[in-house]
């Protein structure tokens, strides 16, 4: 037969991807044959395949293409992600574009938009994969937020709240002031950024709220804070400070009077040795608060901005006001000097905004055992990690690993399962239905219009850590007595992942603790981290950045 | 990615050309192309294990570059170099039938990395049934190969790029046929090969008057150049060559003669340092020769 002198891949691609379909050449059932399983990293429903996807796809494929050939029964499980902040900032943004506020409208209202955003774009990543010729079996295509799939999540939380591993707490959290949510720890980038440290004086209170002559030189890089000061503490052995024991101060501009404290945490060969604790803004000084008692006071909402417990300088943003309160510092004689000073600052990963150290209400998991049975599972070699140099790193963080935040103050995800009653306790269940029962087991009377559910919802990953059992049997997920169905019990565990060393930890390690805790077995025996591609700048290549290609050349890609 | 774009087209065009040989199934088969295939056979079978292997540790990309090359450079450059029949001529139906099922081995092995040209090419190659498919064909297997017999296709591979370097620097067109003188026998079973791909005549022996030689492994080679050389440029060159292979003798000879060295020296190390003697020796006597066959 003759060919064509040059060969036209876009022709030759279409015809034989359409071909592969129609005959259905990527769809697995459960044989007689040994199965070889891969799981797609779920990519986030918010827009195109970048260069990271297209090289662990490629490899993916790769990986389908041979175990197929060697007669094995393969199987590439594909979907999508919900992305719970990337995808709700995409849709609040759109909205924004259409003149709509998100402070407007309902939650069923939002939800729409996003479930049309999911609709609309939802697809094209997908579309995308099919062109770079992968073997996914489409049939088994799954979404993080199919009903079936937000059903294993939830039942998730009840299992691990019943088991007392969940739990409410009041705690200093990474609050993202433009995401509007707090975020993980992981989630935020720590940059060497220039501060300066103000050197203040407060002066020694009569015991009556006036000032007398003498002073303490406290030194702060937020300054816009003090008026939330709770004490000043010093460390007791501080020859310097022996005079202030026993004593109260005054907070410049408002002379609200705060005692003086003694507690080891201060340094003393570290700056004046004075150090102002303000519980509210600081994660330290809210652990110096619980120790020694004292009160509470936020003065910063969650926008960033001054509230009206500041007193003066009230609804300015917080860089704002401390520029201005500088200002009235000096014109009062409280501000000593300025010192130039860089140190490392917290910033969003997603937004880039300075994280606001916060107190909220949030949940979290404890994740002592869970992590200890994952580090288990990788050092005794059920999980592989390629290359090895990861170990080391894996090891660190699952040694050191701290409670998972796992709530987010968000409405595009799944919706946590805890409800409130009037008198203030909480019942957990995977329904409202259940939900009311457990009510009414506490007192009868209760009825539906009592219970309040938590408007939060859940981290993303507190989804995609149950991929690779979930996209198989979303029965088993909460439920590790539930009998497996036939396809999790032949395709589980899967064989190799594909995926970047940027989620080794979020998305990778979770998996393997979801594994143990469901399936008693690891998910997957080989994790294959790739490079990451990086564009001149050597920054990440990502969708935030807008630096993906926007034409392929398919087959100049493999 | 222009690789990517190359290596596509070097697919098409290798199936193209062996698609466009006429074919003489009454032909005898050759004895270069009995050779080619059992080098290619062979060294198919190498290359599988190799890929395997790296599969198996997860080395994707050397698995893919070892692919790349057979593809590119043995199969492309030297296997259909050997085998193509002349212009306007036919290729026997055994080597004809043999170089088919090494593309489709080939395409095979290279499937998996480029879907869609392998499955083109495979579906032309044969009628197919309907619904029939590359991606469930099975991965070429391993057979027996010999190491030997792979580094001996190496020193012929070695000699061709000599004579045509020769050609290249004497200005000597690849039409002309040359007489190249083989020390001895080690490559006998290759010679018809070799007279092939170099198109030349293959002697034993050593060239007489003036001439080009070159070593191959250890096999002394001679092309004699009676109209073609300069002989003052040939006689500078051997004795620069032999110059330095005698310093490099004496600095093995000093090593093997240092006390210290040998009593410390591992079994193995002594050894390699030995054998280095005796092929700087050899080398030696074969540029000692060709001087003389300057007639020096």
């Amino acid at each position: 037969m003759e060919l064509n002198a040059k060969y036209n891949p876009s022709e030759v691609e279409d015809k034989w991807y359409s071909y592969w379909i129609n005959n259905r050449c990527f769809h697995s059932e459960p044989d007689s044959r040994e199965p070889y399983t891969i799981v797609i990293p779920p990519p986030n429903v918010t827009g195109i395949l970048h260069m990271g996807h297209v090289l662990n796809n490629t490899l993916n494929d790769v990986l389908i293409r041979k175990a197929r050939m060697d007669g094995k029964n393969a199987c590439w499980v594909p979907g999508t992600d919900h992305a719970s902040i990337a995808t709700e900032s995409k849709v609040v943004a759109k909205l924004k574009g259409m003149g709509i506020s998100k402070e407007d409208i309902t939650r069923e209202e939002f939800l729409k938009y996003a479930w049309e955003w999911k609709e609309e774009h939802g697809g094209i990543i997908l579309q995308q994969l099919r062109k770079l010729g992968a073997s996914c079996d489409w049939d088994r295509t799954k979404f993080t937020m199919d009903p079936e799939l937000s059903k294993a999540v939830i039942n998730t939380f009840v299992y691990f709240y019943k088991k007392g591993l969940i739990y409410r707490g009041v705690r200093m959290v990474n609050w993202d002031p433009e995401g509007l949510t707090a975020v993980s720890d992981e989630e935020v980038i720590h940059r060497d950024t220039k501060s300066h440290f103000y050197h203040l004086k407060y002066y020694i209170s009569d015991g009556a709220g006036n000032p007398t002559d003498d002073y303490l030189v406290i030194a702060t890089t937020r300054p816009e804070t003090i008026m939330a000061d709770a004490a000043i503490c010093v460390n007791p052995k501080d020859e310097r400070h022996f005079r202030l024991h026993g004593k109260k101060v005054l907070i410049p501009l408002i002379n609200r009077e705060i005692p003086v404290i003694e507690d080891d945490y201060v340094e003393m060969d570290f700056g004046t040795g004075c150090l102002k604790v303000t519980p509210a803004h600081d994660a330290h000084d809210y652990e110096i608060g619980l120790r020694h008692n004292l009160p509470v006071m936020d003065i910063i909402d969650d926008h960033g901005r001054l509230n009206e417990k500041a007193q003066i300088l009230v609804g300015q943003d917080r860089f704002e006001a401390r520029k201005n309160i500088v200002k009235m510092l000096e014109e009062s004689g409280n501000l000593v000097k300025v010192e130039e000073y860089t140190s490392p600052v917290g910033y969003s990963e997603r937004t880039n905004a300075v994280i606001e150290p916060k107190l909220s209400a949030q949940w979290f998991l404890k994740m002592e055992d869970l992590a200890a049975k994952a580090l288990e599972s990788v050092e005794s070699g059920a999980v592989k990690l390629i290359p090895d140099k990861y170990r080391n790193t894996y090891r660190h963080w699952m040694e050191n690993v701290h409670d998972w935040c796992i709530s987010r103050q968000l409405w595009w995800g799944q919706q946590i399962p805890a409800y409130y009653l009037p008198d203030g306790k909480i019942v957990v269940e995977s329904t409202p239905e259940e939900a009311l029962k457990a009510a009414q087991a506490i007192n009868p009377a209760y009825t539906a219009a009592d219970l309040r559910q938590d408007e939060d919802v859940l981290d993303t990953w507190f989804s995609s850590w149950l991929w690779p059992i979930s996209v198989f049997d979303t029965e088993r997920p909460g439920h590790p007595e539930h009998k497996p169905n036939r396809d999790l019990s032949y395709y589980y565990p899967t064989n190799d992942l594909v995926t970047g060393p940027d989620i080794l930890f979020f998305w990778v390690a979770r998996m393997i603790m979801a594994g143990n805790e469901f399936m008693g077995d690891v998910p997957f025996h080989n994790v294959y981290l790739t490079g990451i591609v990086r564009d001149k700048l050597g920054r990440k290549m990502s969708k935030t950045l807008g630096n993906s290609p926007d034409r392929w050349q398919r087959h100049l890609l493999r | 990615m222009e690789q990517g774009r190359n290596f596509c087209g070097k697919i098409w065009n290798a199936w193209r050309l062996i698609n466009g040989w006429s074919v003489d199934t009454k032909a005898e088969q050759p004895a270069y192309a009995l050779e080619a295939v059992k080098w290619f056979d062979n060294l198919l079978s190498r290359t599988i294990t190799e890929v395997e292997d790296h599969y198996g540790k997860f080395r994707i990309s050397d698995a893919l570059m070892a692919i790349y090359k057979l593809f590119w450079d043995d199969f492309c450059s030297w296997y259909l170099e050997l085998v193509k029949p002349a212009f306007g001529g036919a290729i026997d139906g055994i080597t004809y039938e043999a170089t088919v099922s090494f593309f489709d081995k080939l395409i095979k092995l290279i499937h998996p990395v480029m879907p869609f040209i392998t499955e083109e090419l495979w579906q032309v190659m044969e009628k197919r049934n309907p619904g029939e498919t590359i991606m469930y064909q099975r991965t070429p297997a391993a057979g027996p190969f010999s190491a030997e017999f792979l580094d001996k296709f190496v020193l012929l591979q070695d000699a061709i790029v000599n004579v045509r370097a020769i050609r290249a620097q004497k200005g000597i067109p690849a039409k002309q046929v040359l007489d190249l003188y083989v020390a001895d026998d080690t490559l006998a079973e290759l010679y018809p090969a070799l007279a092939k791909l170099g198109n030349v005549n293959v002697k034993e022996g050593a060239a007489e008057g003036a001439s080009a030689s070159f070593i191959v492994g250890t096999v002394q080679m001679s092309v004699p150049l009676a109209d073609f050389v300069n002989v003052d440029e040939e006689r500078g060159k051997l004795e620069a060559d032999l110059a330095y292979q005698k310093k490099f003798l004496a600095g093995v000879r000093g090593k093997l003669s240092n006390q210290g060295f040998v009593a410390h020296a591992p079994e193995s190390v002594i050894a390699a340092e030995r054998k280095k003697e005796a092929d700087a020796l050899q080398r030696i006597e074969a540029l000692e020769n060709s001087l003389k066959a300057l007639g020096l």
